[in-house]
């Protein structure tokens, strides 16, 4: 290779000047082969310029000495319009030069370099050594290899530089472009439709035809859990993947004309997650996995295609399962929800079998307690009387005052009244006994109770034997008051967890909505009795609804409930029962629970009818009695079933009021 | 010499009665029985006490208005009634509120509604004895009437 012709071109009519530069020129570029062609005149200089241009040679550089002012850059203007590729780098060096000259030049692109005279050897050496390099880098980097000492290392640097910006700009451009071109196709099913063709094409071409085949619809092509060493194109017809469940085989997808099976088993290695089965007659082209190998080997655009399929599969199954996860979850939050319906009503119905069961069996010993009881007291009087049948007739006789038993039985008579004397004014009674008569403070209250049972006109004991005695009658007389206003009270609960839980009947019978109302209340007692509890009814003119009076409690109940739990000790609790017409004319009635409790925090608002929202945790009882999250949600579900409707106002700190609107039946005179 | 008193507190009367009844051994022992159908009437009883009057209290624990858990906290915060035993007498106390009252209160027993005879008067003379030997100066006169072996022992003890 012969080194390229490279000269500079020195303009100058001062010869002196002229051997000066070209020394200085020389001593740049020292064994580089440059000619320095030097002349007086422009015209002869634009003539060498275009002789040895027209003759391959390079000329990176023209210098032009001006000697005198210079007003006229023509020189330059000619050389350009010659050079028409703008090829040589012109450089001036003046000592005056009319302003709108050198602007001219300059913002023309007419003068590349421009230095004051006199030279300053530095500022010339470095303005050469940058033209040429530019020269070289911008026009002709081709040559650069062959005049390597024309291009210097700083300019080369920056040059190298750029080339790797542009080139990593180029590279992320290109992958970004790949990978959008990439995600564009990947639900495109034409890449596997080729992809399919092109498996089948290969078979028939290397003589494995035999592993294309033909199935009839129902056909195992692959068992589930088998091991699986090859994939399948579906040629024609459909196949199907099915998942042995529990019970049943399940479809999991069906897959027509263009689909890749086997393809996550085999690279996974893994037994075949579902069993493939012709849905239709279907016409199958399998590679194994040395066949795979043999055409990946052979065929080298394959593997681009097979990556892009095995994407596109990957794609697919990807949505697929996605969609089938929400689907699932929404399944399971429902089969959920009615799981703990039914629990929750089986529970209720076990209760209230249960309840109805309980309640036959006290009511009977409640009743014959009661019985008893009186029996008892009635038979007592009979032979107390008998007994004093024969004193009352000596008393007539001596004139004397009552007896003892006769005293008593007057007791045991005026025991049975409701009305007893409170334990304040008991006590009262016996300190004045005590400062009146000295007696023990169990004798001073004994002769108390029976002073107020039966007054002090009767000439009573004072002596405390006697006392205790005839205290005997009256407590007597008490405890049997007491048997039977117990199993009456029995008797009463009984009745009401009857009419409460009334399991038998799911059925909607019309009912006064005030004897639900009570017989929770009842229920309630031992809670309710912690607060000022009051039911207004006053109100309400129509009662009469239609129900199933078993799941109204259930809302009563609740709601009692509820407010008990958010209410402190000592606070009001009250439900209030009213009527009301809607535009329509038709009467409702209205029932409204509140309480003076904790109130109900507006960000949880929103939720509390929905099931599993609870605010009764552990953590906010203090460790106990935590609450499932059911009751308002039942609640509302009852009420909706009911066809009325459910509201609630509430004020954080101060109460809670919930309102139960219920249609009523009948008119007010029912 | 001090005059103690048993409080009993329910705001059933028919409970109450036959509290009072099965306590009317305890009578015969000096003790003075009061009775009070609500926690408001209990505290004006205990207002009428001295310091270290009230021996035992059985309290009931739904009541209206308020619980016996809390009253028995307000007696065992009081100086004047911290010594006197506290036994809770109720078929409805949860455990959140036994614990309470055991914690917060002292509590000294539990009676679960119903009682039987037997069970109360033991469960009160065991009350009755550490109330009296941890207050009284001579509980030697309570001896044949309540725990005779642990109040000598005591007395003794106390010779010594």
């Amino acid at each position: 290779m012969t080194a390229p012709d490279i000269a500079f071109l020195i303009l100058t009519s001062d010869s002196a000047e002229a051997a000066l530069l070209v020394c200085q020129l020389e001593a740049l570029y020292p064994g580089t082969g440059l000619q320095l062609e030097t002349s007086s005149h422009p015209e002869d200089a634009l003539r060498r310029y275009a002789y040895r241009t027209a003759r391959g040679g390079h000329i990176p550089l023209v210098i032009w000495q001006a000697t005198t002012t210079l007003s006229d850059i023509g020189f330059f203007r000619k050389l350009r319009v010659l050079a028409s590729g703008n090829e040589a780098r012109l450089m001036l060096l003046s000592a005056t030069i009319e302003r709108h000259c050198l602007s001219d030049g300059l913002a023309d692109r007419v003068i590349d370099s421009y230095l004051n005279l006199p030279l300053s050897e530095h500022h010339f050496a470095v303005e050469v050594k940058r033209c040429v390099s530019s020269y070289f880098l911008d026009l002709h980097p081709e040559v650069i290899g062959q005049a390597p000492a024309f291009v210097s290392h700083l300019a080369l640097h920056k040059a190298l530089d750029e080339v790797t910006r542009s080139r990593q700009k180029l590279a992320s451009e290109l992958r970004t472009l790949k990978s959008g071109a990439l995600l564009r196709t990947l639900g495109d099913q034409s890449v596997l439709l080729r992809l399919g063709t092109r498996v089948a094409d290969w078979l028939v071409h290397s003589q494995r035809e035999n592993q294309i085949e033909s199935f009839e619809a129902g056909h195992v092509v692959l068992a589930e859990g088998a091991a699986n060493d090859g994939i399948w194109f579906v040629l024609e017809g459909e196949v199907a993947q099915e998942k042995m469940g529990r019970l049943d085989a399940a479809e999991l997808l069906v897959q027509g004309v263009g689909e890749v099976l086997g393809l996550l088993s085999l690279l996974s290695s893994q037994p075949a997650f579902a069993t493939i089965r012709a849905k239709t007659a279907c016409r199958l082209a399998r590679l194994s996995r040395e066949n795979l190998d043999q055409l990946l080997s052979d065929d080298s655009e394959f593997l681009v295609e097979f990556l892009h399929a095995l994407l596109c599969v990957l794609h697919s199954r990807v949505t697929a399962l996605s969609e089938t996860k929400v689907e699932l979850q929404e399944s399971y939050f429902e089969l959920k929800q009615t799981q703990t319906k039914l629990v929750e009503s089986e529970k209720m119905a076990t209760i209230g079998v249960l309840t109805a069961g309980i309640a036959h069996e006290l009511n009977n010993p409640s009743a014959a307690l009661a019985r008893s009881a009186e029996h008892l007291k009635s038979e007592m009087l009979e032979v107390l009387e008998r007994v004093t049948a024969g004193d009352s007739a000596a008393a007539k006789a001596t004139g004397s005052g009552a007896t003892l038993v006769q005293l008593g039985l007057h007791l045991l008579k005026a025991s049975e009244s409701s009305v007893q004397p409170t334990t304040m004014v008991v006590r009262e009674r016996s300190r004045a006994i005590e400062l009146r008569s000295g007696l023990r403070p169990q004798d001073a209250r004994r002769l108390a109770e029976i002073e107020l049972m039966i007054g002090q006109d009767n000439e009573l004991p004072a002596d405390p034997q006697e006392i205790l005695n005839l205290h005997r009658y009256l407590s007597i007389g008490r405890f049997l008051s007491i048997v039977q206003s117990c199993s009456q009270r029995i008797s009463r609960l009984v009745a009401g967890m009857k009419d409460y839980a009334a399991a038998e009947s799911q059925d909607f019978v019309a009912v006064d909505i005030r004897h639900g109302i009570q017989d929770t209340a009842l229920m309630l007692g031992s809670r309710l009795k912690l607060y000022v509890f009051e039911t207004q009814e006053n109100d309400l003119k129509n009662p009469n609804i239609r129900a199933v009076p078993a799941k109204l409690n259930q809302v009563w109940t609740n709601l009692l409930v509820n407010a008990c739990d958010a209410t402190a000790t000592g606070g009001s609790i009250g439900v209030h029962l009213s009527n009301e017409r809607d535009e329509s004319g038709a009467e409702w009635v209205v029932v409204t629970v509140s309480d003076s409790g904790v109130g109900i925090a507006p960000e949880v608002a929103p939720r509390i009818f929905e099931p599993r929202f609870t605010t009764k945790t552990a953590q906010a009882s203090g460790g106990t009695a935590t609450g499932l999250g059911l009751g308002l949600a039942i609640v509302k579900k009852i009420i909706t079933d009911h066809g009325g409707s459910i509201s609630f106002r509430s004020q954080v700190n101060v109460g809670t009021e919930f309102c139960v609107r219920l249609r009523c039946v009948g008119t007010a005179e029912d | 010499m001090m005059e103690y008193t048993i409080l009993c507190v329910d705001d059933e009367r028919e409970v109450l009665e036959s509290l009072l009844r099965d306590l009317e051994p305890f009578e015969q022992a000096g003790f003075r029985i009061e009775s009070a159908s609500s926690v408001s009437e209990a505290r004006e009883v205990v207002a009428g006490l001295e310091t270290n009057q009230l021996a035992l209290v059985l309290c009931d624990h739904l009541m209206p208005g308020i619980t016996g858990v809390e009253f028995l906290i307000e007696l065992a915060k009081n100086p004047n009634t911290r010594q006197a035993r506290k036994v809770l007498v109720t078929g409805q106390a949860g455990l959140a509120d036994t614990v309470k009252a055991v914690n917060q209160a002292g509590l000294d027993h539990y009676i679960a509604k119903p009682w039987t005879a037997a069970e109360m008067s033991k469960v009160v003379i065991d009350m009755l004895t550490g109330f009296v030997i941890a207050v009284d100066p001579a509980p030697q006169r309570f001896a044949q009437y309540l725990d005779f072996g642990r109040i000598m022992e005591a007395v003794r003890e106390r010779e010594f």
